[in-house]
């Protein structure tokens, strides 16, 4: 039996553990916001936080998650209504919207660490795949969410 | 024969559908629509208005992500006077499309074509059914029908202020005669209010929370998951499978073979219409599939087996002997060709002759969701859930392979995750159901790897081209001629022939028979990407060897006064080069052409072109780009900006139309700088996104879009911003000092 943590919820699973994350998540526990792009980690499409780190889940053995806490775009927020979700609804980044649910984990994960990005902590680690090439808006998208950080702080208000 | 997926005449009979939706018999739920009952009123197809006095549109379009269900929404909407937070979507049913007669008028997703076939059947569809609700509200409550209003969903009594919900009025609505179109008054653009804003996509908050389901996130109880690895090399055949090693691995799994073959078309093909010339046969090769109870569980399955193919004579193509082979094709006479004035006198008395010989690489479309379908194969019926851009053909080629009645199969459309021509094939479709015809009443899900996505695709052609020019002592170009080649499977020489720059003394040869052994489909922008691109380019080339600005030499050539008079339908080519010519004006003040100086080391390009596939086409968009480059003392390239300026007829959703374009450019620099598919011992050698990159966000340069009012039928968007940019930056590359590039992708400077 494998333990995980996904969502706010404690799970118990019988699987192998070299399945890699993705699978668990998609085919096991049916939560089918996180992508299947590539399966080797290059297109970002399959990305997932663990323990807030931006994890392509199709090259994560299920094994190497131990204690710490899944969370995936279905957990994001109840309402499509984290500020980086909405920032994406705003400015309609979204084309066939396939990439950017690892879009919007990758963006957060970022903004966490960085609340301030530059163009270049942006272009360094938005390195997921869009064919439909919403990056401008992307980038645009982050970059107001930044700015509304900003804004929010002085407010006491965090991400 | 015409070289273009849809003839005017058969557009004409689309057209002509269009205007029947009015006398088709009215499909009614059989249940009645009242606020006590959820059940809902089903009129005319196109729209269902339910109890809650909500709608809901049946799309008669795939959504690849071109935001077709919010536009064509926004068409139906204005017309029908709904609140547009009121809207709800769902997909057509191929079945009732093609059980009535084309209802939906044009379903598939090709050509950047929707908005255009569908504009005056939507709106048309929206007010039949006002009128009918109008007609309703008068009988049922004996007010005069020329004191009502429909506004927000409810037909109002501007005498009494009184009003009745659609809710309330369906179910008598429904038993109203629909109005011809004659009688119909569609509300003049002045009084839009839905059309020409950019309202929000319908899907833009499931598309960010993960909720949005697309042809892989299909589950259904009981269904089992299937992995795929075809013959690698095109055409090939299974021999044996050692199954020895399934006995040992967890999932249950279990091998079914599967038979390639012919599947259908990837277009539709009007009636009397050669198919191997007008669309293009798509075909499967031998595969194994591995049936398990989870995907991981079939992939690892099959990665375990052994399986033994006979390769057949593919196996000793390469790119190379391709590439030798269409060589050879330029060295000789080709069994087409277009000639104008004297083009050996023009030659001879040249001031300067120059010629050089373009090359396109294989490429593959690579849309973000790996194929998937998922099929349930029962005792007389069968299920099929997708995503593609060409249902109909999906539905008819799943009856004809079960052999059921086509009533008896129901297909549901699921979004795409991208398209880009690609889902114009529907081979992994074809396989599920031969994998659920092996399975009966179990539900397979059939997901190809990425490497299967790239490796077994439908490509498109590797094309050359050899161009030469002539410049005559005034420094006017005074011939151009062009010899082009492709491996193709359907024809794509349209990019040469409908060129709209026209020249005193021209001759255009093009072979259109060589049938590739290596299976030929649509990618976004299709014959018009190559060709467009090789011949802005040599054009270009030419200008600056006369030591002209490209965008004035575009310019005089665009002068109406340059259109032959004596060309076939004339009036449609004089309309193309004042278009176009007024697109170029646009272009150049817009990006102050002809004030800004340019530094050493920076170089701008410009790009002006239509996508016409034949004369009255009338689809496509006339558009330009100017791309802004520098290149730095180590040989580093930059794109500082790309500028794109379109007249692309009404618009319906601004928003929309941007976000194609910069699609496009994105689209465009992927072939550009990454995309090329080679060919070793009948394999593709590239696998995954390691080998076969896409754009990503450092490599995408800013990109500033115009979009010129204009009037009448939306035009295309989706591959418009393509060519041009191609074009564009390889101009600008020489024009900044940097080398005449003439082969894809750019790798060094």
């Amino acid at each position: 039996m494998i333990k995980l943590r996904v969502n706010n919820k404690d799970i118990s699973i019988d699987i192998d553990g070299q399945t890699p994350l993705l699978w668990v998540l998609r085919d096991t526990l049916k939560l089918k916001g996180t992508k299947f792009g590539c399966g080797a980690g290059l297109c970002g499409a399959c990305t997932v936080h663990v323990d807030g780190e931006p994890v392509r889940s199709c090259s994560f053995p299920v094994s190497a998650v131990g204690e710490r806490e899944i969370t995936t775009i279905d957990g994001l927020s109840d309402n499509a209504d984290h500020p980086v979700q909405q920032a994406w609804q705003a400015l309609r980044v979204s084309q066939c919207g396939y990439c950017q649910s690892g879009m919007i984990m990758s963006a957060t994960a970022l903004l966490n660490k960085t609340p301030n990005p530059t163009d270049a902590d942006i272009d360094r680690e938005m390195t997921n795949i869009c064919r439909c090439g919403s990056y401008p808006r992307v980038r645009d998208a982050i970059k107001n969410v930044a700015r509304s950080i900003t804004l929010n702080n002085t407010k006491g208000v965090k991400l | 024969m015409s070289n273009s997926p849809l003839s005017r005449r058969s557009f004409l009979k689309y057209i002509a559908t269009a205007s029947a939706v009015a006398t088709f018999p009215i499909a009614f739920s059989g249940c009645q629509a009242t606020k006590n009952i959820k059940n809902y009123t089903d009129i005319l197809y196109w729209i269902t208005i339910n109890s809650d006095n909500s709608v809901t549109f049946k799309i008669p379009q795939p959504e690849i992500g071109q935001a077709v269900t919010t536009t064509i929404s926004q068409l139906l909407a204005e017309e029908l006077e709904v609140e547009w937070s009121s809207v709800k979507t769902e997909f057509y049913d191929p079945n009732t499309h093609l059980d009535n007669n084309n209802v939906y008028v044009w379903t598939p997703a090709l050509g950047s074509s929707s908005a255009h076939y569908l504009f005056d059947p939507a709106r048309i569809a929206g007010a039949q059914i006002r009128v009918m609700l109008l007609k309703a509200a008068a009988s049922l409550s004996g007010w005069d029908e020329s004191d009502l209003v429909a506004s927000n969903n409810h037909i109002h009594h501007k005498i009494s202020g009184k009003k009745l919900s659609y809710a309330d009025l369906a179910s008598t609505a429904v038993k109203m005669t629909p109005p011809s179109t004659e009688q119909l008054t569609l509300k003049p653009p002045k009084d839009w209010s839905l059309i020409g804003n950019s309202v929000e996509r319908l899907d833009i908050k499931s598309a960010t929370n993960g909720s949005l389901k697309y042809g892989i996130d299909m589950e259904l109880p009981g269904m089992r998951y299937a992995a795929i690895h075809q013959c690698p090399v095109f055409g090939g055949k299974l021999i044996n499978v050692d199954e020895r090693e399934l006995a040992n691995l967890s999932g249950s799994p279990v091998i079914v073979r599967l038979k390639g073959g012919h599947v259908g078309y990837n277009s539709p093909v009007p009636e009397g219409e050669d198919p191997n010339l007008w669309a293009t046969p798509v075909t499967t090769s031998d595969a194994v599939a591995v049936v398990a109870d989870t995907w991981w569980q079939a992939k690892k399955a099959l990665d375990a087996l052994k399986i033994t193919w006979f390769e057949g004579d593919n196996k000793y193509i390469s790119s190379d002997s391709l590439h030798a082979e269409l060589s050879d094709k330029l060295d000789n006479t080709l069994p087409f060709s277009v000639s104008r004035g004297d083009v050996p006198s023009a030659m001879q008395s040249a001031a300067q002759v120059h010629s050089a010989e373009y090359i396109y690489p294989f490429m593959e479309p690579a849309p973000l969701e790996p194929m998937n379908c998922t099929a349930l194969v029962n005792n007389g019926s069968a299920a099929v859930w997708a995503g593609t851009q060409y249902a109909d053909e999906a539905l008819k080629s799943t009856a004809k392979l079960t052999g059921l009645p086509r009533k008896s199969v129901t297909f549901h459309m699921m979004n795409a995750g991208g398209g880009f021509g690609r889902r114009a094939e529907n081979d992994y479709i074809y396989q599920a159901v031969q994998i659920a015809m092996a399975l009966p009443g179990t539900p397979v899900k059939l997901l190809w790897s990425r490497e299967e996505s790239i490796q077994k695709s439908f490509y498109a052609p590797l094309t050359l081209a050899r161009y030469e020019g002539a410049i005559d002592k005034k420094g006017k170009i005074s011939a151009w001629v062009c010899k082009a080649a492709g491996c193709e499977g359907g024809d794509q020489s349209y990019g040469i022939t409908q060129f709209p720059f026209h020249f005193s003394n021209s001759n255009l040869e093009y072979d259109r028979t060589t049938k590739s052994p290596i299976p030929f489909g649509w990618m976004r922008g299709v014959g018009n990407t190559q060709h467009t691109w090789m011949n802005l380019c040599f054009l270009d080339e030419l200008a600056r060897r006369a030591n002209r600005d490209p965008a004035h030499v575009y310019k005089e050539l665009l002068h109406p006064s340059k259109v032959p008079q004596d060309i076939p339908q004339y009036d449609i080519a004089f309309e193309r080069a004042k278009t176009l010519r007024h697109v170029l004006e646009e272009t150049l003040l817009w990006t102050a052409w002809d004030t800004t100086i340019i530094p050493d080391g920076s170089g701008r390009g410009i790009a002006v072109a239509d996508s016409e596939y034949y004369p009255g086409y009338g689809v496509t968009s006339s558009k330009a780009a100017v791309v802004n480059v520098t290149i730095d003392a180590n040989n580093q390239l930059t794109i500082d900006k790309i500028s794109i300026v379109i007249n692309c007829g009404t618009v319906i959703n601004p928003n929309v139309v941007k976000a194609q374009l910069e699609g496009g450019v994105a689209y465009a620099l992927t072939n550009a700088f990454h995309s090329e598919i080679t060919i070793k011992d009948g394999k593709v050698q590239q696998s995954n996104f390691h080998d076969y990159p896409i754009l990503k966000m450092h490599e995408m340069p800013p990109v500033d879009i115009k979009i010129l009012p204009a009037e009448g039928s939306p035009l295309s968007v989706g591959e418009d911003s393509l060519p041009i940019t191609l074009a564009a930056l390889v101009n600008a590359i020489a024009d900044a000092g940097g080398p005449r590039i003439r082969s894809l992708p750019i790798k060094t400077l």
